[in-house]
């Protein structure tokens, strides 16, 4: 099993796919049990983290050259997600300050996961358009438990923007810096 | 420049996207918290949830003593609770309570409602004694309210849906629900002023747009000499290359 997955790229993407997409679906399904929204985002994000062993850093978009265009980059996404809240902000739901933590924790690992390993696993499969969207339709179907239908296209906007900017820099410092601004003010 | 078009149509296409949903890239940390609303925020969207639900309870009347109960609406969105007495009910056999979500939505100009609002009745009056603030004396509501909204910050109470609301206090002792101590019975609502900041995270409703601000202007002073530095270093090798204009930060191979 190993071996073919090791061989052959599209099994081991959708090896990936349905491992990340099983770990999002249970943890959106632990959340609704009454005290449990923390042990299973912690839980749920590890799980997600253990998916980049064995890859390297470079491939996963890591990497610490012009690192202040990276950090650049993650500080202009954060502004284009959040600007839309930000405009109406009075109708945009706060986190508990207790969730900041667990909210970085799995910020982190979604981009480890959907715009690291996923991306990697799908380029090495079919190419950069393959990951791009490949990635994307992951993330929204990743979020179609938890979240109301309305907000999928919301989503799936936004894990195309993230995707592009993966693809065009090569870079997952700017989509997590991003990400968890994003997710640190709603 | 394909690429930097590319991620501008992106970014075009999530901000039309984003806009068309409250608040936009609202991630969330689990599924939204399902609310029945009598009047549906437009962020509830396909969540508004089924008809919010009323609530109905006898109180046992022992030698003119009421019996502790708690009187619930069946979605389990807003509940009463009574300490033995809390009741003024001398000659009674019971005490009848009754819960009603109010429709038409009461919207004081002062106040952000978070919640339904709940008419609680009962055919007894409360025993006259100041309310205290965790103790449940003589009676204390708890709302449940959705992550969708802001949480709130008071439980208010009215005599009537016009107002005037009264701040009763709240605290939050489980996630999602907001409860106070009250010794009248009325109009209850959740929420917190128009003009003041939610608790949870003070002064967020005003941190969020500074906080892009400064992002958008933090990204437009340190990127443009970076642009330039970048531009200057790629035009010593070649001004008119296609590679200049290219946002790449790791260098290609």
């Amino acid at each position: 099993m190993i071996a073919a997955l090791s061989t052959r790229p599209a099994l081991r993407a959708a090896v990936i796919g349905a491992y990340i997409l099983l770990v999002e679906w249970s943890r959106a399904v632990a959340s609704t049990i009454p005290g449990a929204v923390v042990p299973a985002i912690l839980i749920g994000g590890a799980a997600l983290l253990v998916t980049a062993v064995g890859w390297p850093a470079p491939q996963l978009g890591f990497g610490t050259s012009r690192l202040p265009l990276r950090i650049l980059g993650g500080f202009a996404l954060a502004a284009v997600l959040l600007l839309p809240a930000a405009v109406r902000a009075s109708e945009a739901p706060i986190i508990p300050a207790s969730f900041a933590m667990v909210a970085v924790i799995i910020s982190v690992a979604q981009e480890v996961a959907f715009r690291g390993v996923l991306y990697a696993a799908l380029d090495e499969a079919g190419g950069a358009p393959l990951a791009i969207v490949g990635s994307t339709v992951a993330w929204t179907a990743a979020h179609a438990l938890s979240h109301p239908p309305a907000f999928l296209w919301a989503v799936a906007a936004a894990g195309l923007l993230l995707a592009l900017w993966r693809w065009a820099c090569r870079d997952l410092v700017a989509p997590i810096i991003g990400h968890v601004i994003a997710d640190l003010a709603l | 420049m394909k690429r930097p078009l590319l991620i501008a149509a992106a970014a075009s296409v999530y901000l039309v996207a984003a806009w068309m949903v409250a608040p936009g890239f609202y991630d969330g940390f689990g599924p939204t918290q399902p609310y029945n609303w009598v009047c549906p925020p437009p962020i509830a969207g396909a969540n508004s949830g089924a008809s919010a639900s009323s609530g109905h309870l006898v109180i046992n009347v022992i030698d003119g003593t009421s019996d502790a109960n708690t009187a619930f609406t069946a979605d389990g969105q807003m509940s009463v609770s009574f300490l033995p007495g809390a009741f003024q009910a001398a000659g009674k056999t019971h005490v009848t309570v009754d819960i009603t979500p109010v429709s038409p939505c009461p919207n004081p100009p002062d106040l952000h409602f978070t919640t339904n609002v709940y008419q609680v009745t009962a055919d007894a009056p409360l025993i006259q004694v100041p309310p205290t603030t965790t103790q449940c004396q003589p009676a204390c509501v708890a709302m449940l309210y959705s992550n969708l909204m802001p949480a709130p910050s008071f439980v208010y109470l009215a005599d009537s849906p016009n107002g005037p609301w009264k701040n009763i206090g709240g605290t939050e002792n489980q996630l999602l629900v907001i409860r106070a101590d009250t010794n009248q019975l009325g109009y209850f609502a959740a929420g917190y002023p128009a003009n003041a900041v939610n608790k949870n995270s003070p002064g967020s409703s005003q941190l969020l747009p500074i906080a892009v601000a400064v992002l958008i202007v933090g990204v437009l002073i340190a990127g443009i000499p970076l642009a330039i530095l970048r531009r200057r270093a790629a035009g010593n090798v070649d001004e008119e290359s296609d590679e200049e204009d290219d946002p790449e930060v790791t260098p290609r191979t």
